[in-house]
């Protein structure tokens, strides 16, 4: 099973995890890792090619903290008679780091969570906004046609002029308000189909195609190992980095290396879990 | 064991004066398969609309409907598109027993094994926008039997389809029946099929029963022609021979050679030629995108004044692409089209996206002020201070007829005229259209209905695969088509020659006399 075929609850768990480790941390060893899976997760599950562009918005990010913020010992030089400092230069750099690693992780988000787990999302908080969602999207292609019928039945009867300002407003508006009738009356049609199917009984459930495997427990089970590894080792202080006014590791080394090797474990799941996958089905056809 | 008794139903509707049912008594035992014909507005859809609480009309109502141990009753009705609730083919499905609040396990089996019956697994990850309307009425039909109901109520559930699909999804109602012994009544136009299979044939006329007995029976209590029969019923009325055929092609095989000589073997077949060339499309190449395949492959094509040339074809043999490029909406990539009319007007198979405003005679005076003598021609001069939404299928055909007559075309071009429309409409839609013809119209069709095409084109042409593969009279095509014929060629080319309509039939047999 590929990472994007896993279960939302897994995926969401994994994701939540992922972005919000990234965003209450400034240690510039966990920024890095994230940045470094969230990259090539993103390369390789969703085949981006526009990923490079983000280091612009690092390096913008990493200058533009400088020269507002003059923290920081050691100065570099003066610009505009202020002063330009390592400190803020670095935390500037980890600050942007930071955001983009935390838009890789949305980015992947977006192409791993398809309208199908979203709407198993709705499903779980409510069964109605679920087949709300579901028929919202079912509309949109309806509408699409039902305005196409219209519009090409008025243009081959030039019931307007096309060639006038006036003549193409009116053939929009008539095209509109024929369209919203239509809609109207089509929906009123739905809305008997949905009544007599009993969508009016109270207990609706929400059903969905996703079944939760043996592969989506061992997948949370190892989040959920690093989640608490992480939240233990970084709200014990073991990995305190500080910026200003010189840059200080506060924390104890050997400790801090678990938490590192837990947190870059929970980055890298998605990416040893599509490897694992392959290296399987290579295995799988040469023993064929 | 008696599953539903409908005793002394009368019902109206509170914005009309006269009663839609009157005095309407049924029984039904479980396990019946019940057909209810009945003209347009013959309250067909009523009654069938009474029997569900929750879809019941709103009105006068007297008398009573008793079921027996309050059954589930489910209804798949004439709109394959507005019946389908989700964006997935298997949410659809699940929809009902999510309703019904069942837990996923049970949901899963139940979705699986009724997608197999009735042979959507190969769909079954589609999106609902991407189905054809066969699949969608199939999917509707799903959607209802999931949940396991005791009666099946089906409204004119094959009105919308192609007969292709429309014969696919009668096969899957009548396996559901041998196979389930499920309770169905189901009205219906196309009664080729049905009426012979039916245990009870139920006519209903203004709201009325005139008859409720089987098939056979019912045959001999027929008084009006606006009904619906089966192909055999018309010919054996018509012909009126004592003895009893089977409702069948092959009845009709026996029936003609037992019953009629053939010394005189066929009628002529007269051609009058007409000379003046209305349009005329020569190797026309078309695709929609760059990248998909062509959907016309060199398509040649002409047509005259004062002549109606039918496109027959199947789905997706590019009819309605082709008329597009007639109506100038889209240009061939390769090939010329050559227009000698004046005015081009297209009559589309979505008859209500034509009309923009909510009351009829505004949408008509929108073209032109003067309405009031087509109105009258094409007898919709009651209707005109309706809204065209309310209209009934033929009606709405006939107003949006008027509508595109108003612009004065000399080049009418109709998309399947004659779907969804009962005998009696089409009568109406023949009558007008050669009426029209006489005026000097060039009308070309467009169109699934053979038997229609039959009786009413001048010269016709089969398109197949982007490419008209033959074309002639009416005669010369169904005569030499093996297949894809009338049911009246079907049933008399051993007998006769050339008689592709039912009046052909008739005619040859009053000629040659019974032995």
């Amino acid at each position: 099973m590929k990472f994007f075929e896993l279960h939302p609850l897994s995926l969401i768990l994994f994701f939540v995890s992922a972005i919000a480790f990234t965003m209450i941390t400034m240690n510039p060893v966990l920024l890095l890792l994230s940045f470094l899976c969230g990259f090539l997760a993103n390369a390789f599950i969703s085949k981006g090619r526009d990923l490079w562009i983000y280091l612009f918005l690092i390096a913008i990010i990493g200058i533009t903290n400088p020269v507002f913020s003059h923290n920081g010992e050691t100065v570099l030089f003066y610009l505009f008679d202020q002063r330009f400092t390592l400190e803020a230069l670095v935390y500037g750099f980890m600050s942007g780091i930071r955001i983009v690693s935390v838009i890789y992780w949305f980015r992947l988000f977006g192409v791993v969570f398809k309208q199908d787990k979203l709407n198993w999302i709705l499903g779980k908080v409510s069964p109605k906004l679920s087949v709300v969602f579901s028929m919202a999207l079912r509309f949109i292609p309806l509408v699409k046609k039902n305005a196409k019928d219209i519009y090409n039945a008025q243009i081959s009867m030039c019931s307007f002029k096309k060639d006038t300002l006036s003549g193409k407003f009116q053939l929009v508006f008539n095209v509109f308000s024929a369209l919203v009738s239509m809609s109207i009356e089509n929906a009123i049609d739905t809305a008997d189909t949905m009544r007599s199917r009993g969508f009016e009984n109270k207990n609706r459930t929400a059903y969905s195609l996703f079944s939760f495997r043996v592969k989506d427990i061992i997948f949370m089970a190892i989040t959920i190992i690093d989640d608490i590894l992480i939240t233990y080792f970084l709200f014990s202080g073991i990995a305190s980095f500080y910026y200003y006014p010189s840059m200080y590791f506060s924390g104890n080394d050997n400790k801090a290396l678990v938490l590192y090797a837990a947190f870059a474990m929970l980055c890298a799941l998605p990416m040893i879990n599509d490897f694992t996958e392959d290296l399987r089905w290579k295995y799988s056809i040469s023993k064929i | 064991m008696e599953i539903l008794n409908i005793k002394n139903l009368t019902f109206k509707y509170p914005s009309e004066s006269r009663n839609a049912l009157n005095n309407v008594s049924l029984s039904v035992e479980k396990g019946d398969f019940i057909l209810l014909c009945g003209a347009s507005g013959s309250g067909k859809s009523t009654l069938l609309r009474l029997l569900i609480n929750s879809l019941a009309p709103f009105g006068e109502k007297t008398g009573e409907i008793c079921f027996n141990k309050s059954p589930h009753i489910a209804l798949v009705g004439q709109d394959a598109e507005t019946q389908i609730v989700s964006d997935t083919v298997w949410h659809n499905l699940a929809f009902y027993l999510e309703s019904m609040g069942e837990d996923s396990n049970s949901i899963r089996a139940k979705v699986a094994e009724t997608a197999e019956f009735f042979d959507l697994s190969g769909i079954f990850h589609k999106e609902t926008a991407n189905l054809s309307g066969g699949e969608k009425q199939l999917l509707n039909l799903a959607s209802v039997m999931v949940a396991d109901p005791d009666i099946l109520l089906l409204d004119e559930p094959t009105s919308q389809l192609d007969p292709i699909a429309a014969r696919h999804f009668i096969e899957a109602v009548k396996r559901l029946h041998t196979e389930t012994n499920l309770t169905i009544i189901i009205s219906e136009h196309r009664t080729e099929e049905l009426w012979g299979f039916a245990d009870k044939v139920c006519l209903l006329e203004d709201g009325e029963v005139v008859s409720y007995a089987s098939g056979n029976n019912t045959y001999s209590a027929l008084k009006s022609d606006c009904i619906d029969l089966p192909f055999a019923l018309k010919l054996y009325k018509e012909l009126d021979v004592k003895k009893e055929y089977p409702i069948s092609i092959s009845g009709v095989r026996k029936f003609l050679t037992e019953n009629f000589k053939n010394e005189i073997p066929e009628l002529s077949d007269e051609i009058e030629l007409n000379n003046k060339v209305a349009l005329k499309a020569c190797r026309i190449f078309f695709r929609y995108e760059k990248n998909t395949p062509d959907i016309l492959k060199g398509l040649d094509f002409n047509c005259n004044f004062g002549e109606i040339t039918t496109l027959l074809g199947g789905n997706g043999s590019g009819k309605t692409t082709f008329f597009k490029l007639i109506a100038n909406l889209n240009k061939p990539y390769s090939g010329k089209i050559k227009n000698y009319g004046t005015k081009t007007a297209v009559l589309p198979q979505n008859v209500k996206s034509v009309f923009t405003k909510d009351v009829l005679r505004e949408d008509l005076a929108l073209i032109s002020e003067n309405f009031v003598d087509i109105c009258k021609e094409l007898n919709i001069t009651s209707l005109l201070d309706k809204n065209p939404y309310d209209l009934s299928g033929g009606e709405a055909q006939r107003a949006a007829l008027a509508k595109i007559l108003l612009t004065k075309p000399d080049i009418l071009c109709l998309d399947e005229p004659t779907k969804g429309i009962d005998s009696k409409g089409k009568r109406a839609i023949k009558e007008i259209l050669l009426d029209l013809k006489k005026q000097g119209i060039a009308i070309v069709i467009v169109s699934h209905d053979v038997d229609f095409t039959a009786e009413i084109s001048d010269k016709c042409a089969f398109l197949f695969d982007g490419q008209i593969v033959s074309n002639g009279t009416p005669k010369q095509i169904f005569s030499s088509n093996k297949f894809y014929t009338t049911y009246a060629s079907l049933a008399s080319r051993h007998h006769f020659k050339n008689t592709v309509t039912l009046n052909d039939i008739i005619e040859l047999c009053k000629r040659n006399g019974c032995y």
